[in-house]
Formats: C-alpha cells, structure tokens, sequence
C-alpha cells in the first residue's frame, strides 16, 4: 500500500535507490534528529553519502547534479530532478512540476544537499522488505478477487440482470457507495486527487466549506457522510443478496428524500457554498427513487412490513459499527493536492 | 526497481560552503504539506526582493 508522499521516498526513488515505501517511511518517521543531520544518517545507512552547501553565488546552483534537495526562503525543501536550458523540474510534496531557474534561485536560500549514492546503495534488507511488501499487495488483490467473484455471483444468482431497474440501482448505489467513501476521506482530513476535481465542478473548495459546517454532522453524534456511506453500503449488500428486500429498499429511499430538500437548501441559503459531492449524492437518492419506481418496487414496500424494518435495523447497525470502527483508522492526512495555501508554507 | 542507481559527480564549487554536522543539525522538516507551486515559488522570491 502506497504511503502518502515524504521527501525522504521521493528522494530515494530520484536517485534511483532501491527501496520499500514502507520501511522507509517508517525510518524517515523515527529519525533521531528530525534535521538534515539526521537525514544525512539514514542515507548513509542505504549506502548513500551526502554533503550540504551552502551556495554564496546562487547560480552556482546551475554546476549541481541534479536530483539534489534545495531549501526555499520559508524553510521547506523541495527537490530539484532536472534543468533544461531555463526550466528546472523540481518535485514538492510528491508533486511534479516545473518553472524556471530564474524562478528557483530567487525561491532558494542557498542552501542545497547533495546525495552520493555508491552503485549498491539500497534499502538496508531490501529483498525481504520487497518480498514482504509483494506479499501483503498480493493478499490485497486476492482479496479483492474474492469479493468481486462473490459480489458476481450473488448478482447473478439472484437475478439482478434480470431487470433494467436492478442494474441501474446497483451501479447507482456503487456510484453513490464511491461518493460517500470520497466524502468521509474528506472529513477525515484526507484530500485525493479524484476528489478535488469533482469537488471542482461546482465550486473549488466547496466541500471543505460545507464539511467545515456544524450540519455536515447529526448532531455531533455522526458525520452525514458516514450515514451516506452506511446507506449505500447496506443497500448494496441487500441488493445483491436478498431480492426479498428491494421494495423495502425502495421504500427506505423515500424516506431519505426529505434529506435531500435539506441538503440543497443549505448549501443555497447558509453555507452559500456548493458542495459537488454532497449534491452528487442527492442526485443519486432521487435516481435511485426514479428507477424503484420504474421498476415498481415502490408500490411492494408500502405498507411497510417487517422486512422493512428489518432492513431499517441493519442501516442503524452499519452506522453504528462505521462511527465506532472510524476513530480507530489512521487517516494520513494530506493537504488539499491542487489547493496551495500561501498562509501554509 | 531495474534502472540503475544515479551516479552524482561532486560538484567543484568556487562559492560554496560545506556545511559542517552541528550547521545541518539546523535545518529541519517542516511539517506542512502544502504544494510548492510555481507561483508560490514565485512569490517567495518576490517578497524577499520587497
């Protein structure tokens, strides 16, 4: 699993030095003195000897190999990879970009440092941290095998290709599952990239303004986006395993409509912001209630009998398991990538 | 990874200083997140100009 960006990975991989995201993250993390001297240690240990200049003569920087780490004028290091002529490629934050030497030596401070890997540098017993790393991505993708086969199986056998409104409900309710897994990252402090363009759509930085509101929770108590996620979750599972249950699907979805009159009107008339994920999801209860009645599963659910209720428990339960499981789950927050907040260098 | 490890020349410098251990012990890790665009970049050296 890929660790979030860390200059330390970043580096290692312009220098071509082998290594694991894990382990030396986990390194980088503990260094002793959390300094270039420190960071100067853990290159040795892989085999890498590394000096710091200071430069007198900024475009001196121009005789340097890259990659090599310069210092900005606000503290903060950013990697140079490559000077063609007048643009320099330099990375940030995991980011690769690009501006000119000009640019650059009027952002720097002087202060550079130079790796020297040896031809065998590499991580400290990188062959079993590779093996190990190959090993637990390959339990992730068996993993998921089994659950798309089962997630295969139970659609087919119980017949959701059978009619139109089955499908779409389930490609819906995958869309919306999507969503809601966006919005909970969100909330949670963890920007990715799909997010931010379709929080883009809308209004950049609308999400973080309507997630940053005291109605984007239920009264403290849950994040709507984790009612979201337990909605399209359950729904989902039940689809596919239970064809008893959709008209109470169908029927628990009206009931969610009203959420979404309220949704909108609060994004109009308080927050005065739009958010593209939310409005995404209350675009998705409204198809989902189109194709429950196209495919008249509505008239079934009412008067609602047991399973309904049934049903009921089981999106309770859920919430009640995803906001006890939540707090528990090391989110690595990261800054919004397309956001860059002068205040915040 | 098959590509080869990147050979760095030392580079000989006629306005530079080495920067000994205790100066390097100096410069930390920031623990901020945001991008450094260009226009950031930009802007870092402009302020300093002012």
């Amino acid at each position: 699993m890929a660790s979030a960006p860390n200059i330390f990975i970043d580096f290692l991989t312009a220098l071509n030095v082998p290594h694991t995201d894990g382990y030396s993250t986990a390194r980088f993390g503990s260094m002793s003195f959390n300094s270039l001297f420190g960071y100067s240690k853990l290159l040795a240990e892989y085999g890498v000897d590394s000096q710091g200049y200071e430069l007198t003569d900024i475009n001196e920087i121009r005789l340097l190999t890259p990659p090599y780490m310069a210092r900005t004028k606000k503290g903060r290091f950013i990697i140079v990879l490559d000077i063609k002529g007048d643009t320099v490629t330099y990375q940030s934050e995991g980011s690769k970009l690009q501006t000119s030497v000009g640019t650059l030596m009027s952002a720097c401070d002087g202060t550079v440092f130079l790796a020297f890997p040896t031809p065998e540098a590499a991580e400290p017993d990188y062959r079993q941290h590779r093996r190990n790393e190959l090993l637990t991505e390959g339990k992730g993708w068996i993993l998921c095998g089994i659950a798309l086969a089962l997630f295969a199986y139970l659609s087919i056998t119980n017949g959701i290709y059978r009619h139109w409104s089955t499908i779409l409900v389930m490609l819906i309710d995958i869309v919306g599952l999507w969503l809601t897994y966006m919005l909970v990252q969100k909330s949670h402090g963890v920007h990715t990239r799909a997010a931010e363009r379709v929080c883009g759509v809308l209004e950049a930085g609308g999400c973080d303004s309507v997630l940053s509101t005291s109605a984007a929770s239920f009264f403290g108590l849950f994040g709507w986006s984790e009612v979201g996620f337990a909605y399209f979750g359950v729904s989902l599972i039940a689809l596919i395993t239970s064809p008893s249950s959709w008209p109470w699907l169908a029927a628990c979805n009206v009931c969610c409509l009203p959420f979404t009159f309220w949704s909108i009107w609060y994004q109009k008339f308080r927050a005065k912001a739009w958010c593209t994920l939310c409005v995404s999801v209350q675009a998705s209860l409204w198809l989902l209630f189109f194709c429950y009645f196209g495919g008249g599963w509505l008239k079934e659910g009412f008067p609602p009998a047991t399973g309904f209720w049934l049903l009921g428990a089981c999106y309770a339960g859920a919430l009640l398991l995803i906001n006890r499981i939540l707090p528990h789950i090391n989110f690595q927050k990261s800054n919004n990538p397309d956001k860059s907040d002068p205040a915040d260098i | 990874m098959s590509t080869k490890v990147k050979i760095i020349a030392r580079p000989t410098l006629k306005n530079a200083r080495l920067l000994r251990p205790v100066e390097l012990n100096g410069y930390h890790f920031a623990d901020k997140h945001t991008v450094l665009t260009p226009e950031l970049l930009a802007a870092m050296g402009a302020a300093h100009r002012k």
